[in-house]
């Protein structure tokens, strides 16, 4: 009924298609920009809880001090010293591959092994710890093999990084080369931006020599491990602090919420702008037709059918607008997403050197190595016979002989003995690296040979 | 307050016409406003058929309007969106008049006006005397008690004109409608069965 009257109303935005794109345009522009803005900050939240969750594993606690880090050999100290609790070195920072930022965390694989197998992760093989573990099935590799990193295999995927071929790494805009040795599946959402390597690598890639960022702590449940935790509380030194690992990823998130929320509004006044730009569209379309109303009305028509044609026009446009926007938005936040994630070292290291230039260091590098050493195309640093087992560098007590050292360590990681027998420091399992005498002693010691 | 009705008093029998003269500004509008509803009179009472129209409310004013009255304006008030013979059947639609029912309604109607063939042409492309056509066409096609015509001639040349004063005066004759024109055209005038002439608010008989 009435379809006449319809079609005296609704026609008019068909047959001025400038203004029917304008008010369309205008809204789905508005309803994609809180749409994306939102996904991708939701989306990057949510990735950025789960990294902290993944970095942090099962740990329950940790120990921080300032930027400087913690001396390596206040580890070595505690986990002696307080046999009640699970202790795990790490070593972060940012490096770059190609034009994407990731986390770099330097671990222990023995450390990480007795901390995986006292939270029962193996045993349930969920968290970034049992990738670990899985990772360090090349424990020789990775405690031998200059630049050994452990990548997740999506990353790997994306950065077209394949098991034991080379690439480039941007440490702060020096270029460095790792090997990836193992890309495994299960690093899960939260560990896909994360590059594994071993603690000493880390150390010497980020120059963080006999330092670490953070030490993680597993604290058994119950009155012994707060009577064990509160004794490691007094121990601390100056400068160091105990903090419970959930706190510091509700401050992670609190930093991230300002952020959250500035981009959401800026998202509103868009959508501000379109309801504006849609109620510009409809006042005018209605001014336009003032005569044809006024008509309307004296032929008949009420003010309800009015007002009905002009909301229907508006809601028309509006839904029409939404879908739009919709759709628009969600594409719109696969590239936002991207954008957010990224930091800006991910554009531009810190020195401001092209990727070109790097590359340039990087080849001139490789060519100085290999005129030092004809017919090696190797790096310096696995080839260089300086530092063997038995001059260490090592700046903490090692309490395993050479021959021990040397040893496949996953079979007597699992007890807490072993682990503090392996609590070597960094410094020492770098030179062990640096040795190709090392590496023989370890081919001699393996129960294979 | 100015007044721009005062005493007017005017009785039309049915089918009878009324040409209404005056200078602009006398209220000849205000008055067919009042005639249709639109506006509301200050004082005095305005009856069709012997129903008070000013007592009505608005929604009352408007049903009144839609059953009784057609119009015919200078500049035609076609709506530019539908197209001639939608333009005719809008008030029997508006009426509630089934869609198949309202179409051969308004298709006979614009036969009638000489436009038959021009049905389902945009009124953008008519030309003014084609489009007053069908503005008579839409006042008559439902059969309105009261047609008020505001200058019908005003807008069209001397020839046309001339066209379309006997198809208004016809047609509205033919039907039971009473015919209000409000014109300076005097030969349009002559056509109705009386002539007044608003002046200071009040209407006089002009002698014939």
């Amino acid at each position: 009924m009435k379809r006449t009257l319809w079609a005296a109303g609704l026609t008019h935005l068909t047959k001025h298609p400038g203004q029917l794109a304008l008010a369309l345009v205008g809204l789905a522009l508005g309803v994609a920009t809180i749409t994306a803005v939102d996904l991708a900050t939701q989306s990057a939240s949510r990735a950025f809880a789960l990294s902290l969750e993944a970095v942090s594993g099962p740990a329950t606690h940790e120990l921080t001090s300032g930027p400087a880090g913690i001396d390596e050999r206040l580890y070595v100290r505690l986990a002696t010293e307080h046999p009640r609790i699970a202790f795990a070195p790490i070593v972060e920072g940012y490096v770059s591959v190609g034009d994407e930022a990731l986390d770099l965390a330097g671990v222990d694989p023995l450390a990480e092994a007795t901390f995986a197998v006292r939270s029962g992760e193996v045993a349930s093989g969920a968290g970034l710890g049992a990738s670990r573990m899985r990772g360090f099935e090349q424990l020789e590799r990775w405690l031998t093999e200059p630049g050994a990193v452990v990548v997740a295999g999506a990353a790997a995927r994306w950065l077209h990084l394949r098991a034991g071929r080379a690439f480039e790494l941007d440490v702060g805009g020096h270029v460095r080369r790792a090997v990836p040795i193992a890309t495994p599946e299960t690093a899960g959402e939260g560990g896909a931006s994360l590059l594994l390597t071993d603690i000493a690598q880390a150390q010497e890639w980020l120059g963080l020599d006999g330092r670490l960022s953070r030490i993680e702590l597993d604290v058994p449940p119950g009155a012994d491990g707060e009577a064990a935790l509160a004794r490691l509380e007094r121990e601390l030194p100056a400068g160091v602090a105990l903090e419970a690992v959930g706190r510091r990823s509700a401050q992670s998130l609190d930093m991230t919420r300002a952020f959250s929320t500035n981009l959401r509004a800026m998202s509103l006044l868009a959508l501000l702008v379109g309801l504006l730009l849609i109620y510009s569209a409809v006042s005018f379309a209605v001014l336009q037709r003032r005569k044809t109303f006024a008509t309307l009305r004296a032929l008949g028509a009420t003010r309800l059918d009015i007002v009905t044609l002009v909301a229907t026009e508006a809601a028309a446009l509006g839904a029409l607008g939404a879908v739009a926007g919709l759709i628009a938005g969600d594409a719109l936040a696969r590239g936002l997403l991207v954008l957010v994630s990224r930091t800006p070292r991910s554009r531009r290291s810190p020195q401001g050197c092209s990727r070109r230039s790097r590359r340039r260091r990087f080849r001139r590098s490789r060519r100085r190595a290999s005129r030092r050493s004809p017919g090696s195309s190797a790096p310096r640093s696995s080839r260089a016979p300086a530092i063997c087992l038995g001059r260490s560098r090592s700046r903490a007590p090692c309490s395993r002989s050479p021959q021990e050292r040397s040893s496949p360590a996953p079979a007597a990681a699992s007890s807490r003995d072993s682990r503090r027998s392996f609590s070597c420091s960094s410094a020492s399992r770098r030179s062990l690296r640096r040795c190709s005498t090392g590496r023989r002693v370890l081919r001699r010691a393996s129960p294979d040979g | 307050m100015h007044r721009v009705l005062d005493g007017v008093d005017l009785a039309i029998g049915a089918r009878g016409s009324v040409a209404i003269i005056g200078r602009s500004g006398s209220g000849k509008s205000t008055l067919l406003n009042l005639l249709c509803g639109i506006d509301r009179a200050d004082s005095g009472t305005i009856e069709l058929d012997g129903r008070d129209v000013g007592a009505l409310g608005e929604p009352e004013r408007t049903l009144y309007r839609r059953r009784n009255v057609g119009f015919v304006y200078q500049f035609f008030n076609l709506i530019p969106t539908l197209d001639a013979e939608e333009n005719v059947r809008l008030p029997l639609e508006l009426n509630g008049v089934r869609t198949a029912e309202a179409r051969r309604r308004s298709e006979a109607m614009l036969a009638r006006v000489g436009l038959a063939d021009r049905s389902r042409s945009s009124v953008d492309t008519l030309s003014g005397g084609e489009q007053q056509r069908i503005a008579i066409a839409r006042a008559l096609v439902h059969e309105p008690r009261l047609v008020l015509a505001d200058e019908p001639t005003g807008n069209l040349d001397e020839a046309t004109a001339r066209e379309i004063a006997p198809l208004l005066t016809e047609l509205t004759a033919s039907g039971r409608a009473m015919l209000v024109m409000v014109t300076h055209d005097r030969s349009l005038a002559a056509a109705a069965d009386r002539v007044l002439e608003l002046r200071a608010g009040r209407l006089a008989e002009v002698a014939r």
